[in-house]
């Protein structure tokens, strides 16, 4: 049986729709199906990572940094281009410049705003904390609230006092 | 054997009506975490890999989680864990120096070096997202006391695919969606989901096909925002799809409830007594009479005998049912007797 669309490949793709009651039968080969968009509901695979691979495949870059790699773990940046993976969380900081774009591109964003852990988050609780503080008080100063941007004046010190504090420590 | 058993051998989620159940079948939160100073599973040797799996061994309570090697289970065991979505269909493929830790309730599970060193997950039935969240969470709280985590002050966990740095969450929700999918509306719903920023995989996740009208919808971004937002968005966007599905549904039933009723019925007809059937016919077929109930079509008395044959007839669980290794073939006659047998029982 040929494709009812092109009439020139073999109906490979049998759709079979049924609405309000009326039957339409379409036989269409592969490529004509992917045109009309009815492959897409058959075929649910990751179209993320595919659009992840073509970026990185898309983008071009030197060869000296295609060879270079990373210190702790010795992948290279091209394993990295081919595979999509980083070797080692090192990977992170040892490819700093080049994955900032990629993030930028694939997330959207490249600043952690979500949970902390406790142990290995460091000072992080206490920077966001401080950031906030600093936010209302700019708004307090604006709101001619003086009273209570004092309070809050001393309170941001307060923090980076333990942050500097833990810092050392 | 009797009804019991098959309600006993499914996943607790499969057969438990959450919120929303007539759409969706559950929720699931998976959190990825990775040891500091090693390298990620893929690109470190079966040595290291057998290193890291047991020290995060130790890591785990024995108390509520049972843990296993996977070299040292057979290979139907795996696939029927992959069937239950204790596992994914990545780590089955190459199981040497990889493990997995499954709660008691097997709720949640833990992948060990599986994409990454730790895959926290927990389902709860329905949509009911904040209830895995707070399982996931719990389970990462404990895990964080003992061991030293990859976590960067900008870019958050640190994963092996950029795809998941930051939170390490994936969100997603199992969604039945029969009304959609005949009216063929399929690929509008998925284009639409694709712009509100979500992505729609198969029933084992990325990269596998969508089989009795099952679909999963996950966030695809994981950094620049809080957990709670990407679970805010994907509440958003199932809510949507939900309402999207009902609609239809009810836009069938009342324009043409007779080929509705033909077919939700016809559907069990030859599930109650076919001889010979593939997995994937009798998918399609369940979901035809899981819509059935769902509208009241079909009484729902026999809801917990399909949600539980959704899940037993895939072909690792059949063969652990009869508890022997079946050739495909052997399979469907066994598969057909099975559904025949369950549904008599009504």
């Amino acid at each position: 049986m040929l494709c009812d669309r092109c009439n020139l490949n073999p109906a490979t793709v049998h759709l079979k729709t049924i609405l309000n009651g009326i039957v339409e039968e379409k036989h269409l080969c592969q490529k004509c199906a992917k045109e009309t968009g009815q492959l897409q509901m058959l075929n649910v695979t990751n179209p993320f990572s595919s659009f992840f691979e073509t970026l990185l495949g898309s983008m071009e870059y030197q060869p000296t940094l295609l060879r270079s790699k990373c210190g702790v773990c010795n992948l290279t940046f091209d394993q990295f281009r081919r595979t999509g993976q980083l070797g080692c969380p090192s990977c992170y900081r040892e490819f700093n410049n080049e994955l900032q774009p990629i993030l930028r591109r694939i997330q959207g964003d490249v600043t952690h705003r979500g949970k902390i852990p406790v142990r290995q988050g460091g000072n992080l609780s206490l920077k966001r904390q401080i950031e906030k503080l600093r936010d209302e008080l700019k708004d307090l100063v604006k709101r001619e609230e003086y009273e209570k941007a004092a309070k809050v004046r001393d309170e941001i010190k307060e923090l980076e006092e333990k942050a500097g504090g833990n810092q050392n420590g | 054997m009797a009804k019991k058993d098959i309600l006993d051998l499914v996943t607790p989620w499969m057969i438990k009506d959450g919120p929303d159940g007539d759409v969706v079948l559950s929720s699931r939160i998976r959190l990825a975490r990775n040891l500091k100073d090693q390298p990620f599973p893929w690109h470190a040797s079966l040595e290291t890999r057998e290193k890291v799996r047991t020290k995060i061994k130790k890591a785990i309570n024995p108390e509520e989680f049972d843990f296993l090697s996977l070299e040292d289970i057979s290979s139907l065991e795996r696939e029927n864990m992959m069937e239950s979505h204790l596992l994914s269909p990545q780590i089955i493929a190459d199981p040497a120096g990889r493990g997995v830790a499954i709660s008691k309730d097997r709720l949640s599970s833990i992948m060990v070096n599986e994409e990454d060193h730790l895959r926290i997950q927990s389902i709860a039935p329905g949509l009911d997202l904040d209830v895995a969240m707070k399982k996931a969470n719990a389970i990462d709280d404990q895990i964080e006391k003992v061991l030293d985590l990859a976590f960067d002050e900008k870019y958050g966990y640190l994963t092996a695919w950029p795809t998941n740095v930051g939170t390490g969450i994936r969100v997603s929700a199992m969604v039945h969606l029969p009304g959609l999918a005949l009216t063929n509306n399929m690929p509008r719903t998925l284009n639409s989901v694709n712009q509100l920023g979500m992505v729609v995989r198969g029933i084992y996740g990325e990269g596998t096909e969508a089989l009795g009208n099952l679909y999963q919808i996950s966030n695809q971004r994981s950094l620049g925002r809080s957990e709670e937002e990407f679970l805010k968005d994907l509440a958003t966007v199932a809510t949507h799809v939900i309402g999207e599905e009902r609609k239809i549904r009810n836009i069938v039933i009342e324009k043409n409830r007779a080929f509705l009723e033909d077919k939700v019925h016809r559907s069990l007809g030859t599930l109650k007594e076919a001889r010979l059937i593939g997995t994937n016919e009798a998918l399609a077929l369940l979901s035809d009479v899981r819509l059935g109930i769902d509208l009241g079509l079909i009484s729902d008395a026999i809801k917990p005998t399909v949600q539980a044959l959704m899940q037993i007839i895939r072909p690792a669980h059949l063969q652990k049912y009869l508890g022997n290794n079946l050739d495909p073939e052997m399979r469907d006659y066994y598969r057909a007797t099975v559904i025949r047998e369950e549904l008599a029982k009504e």
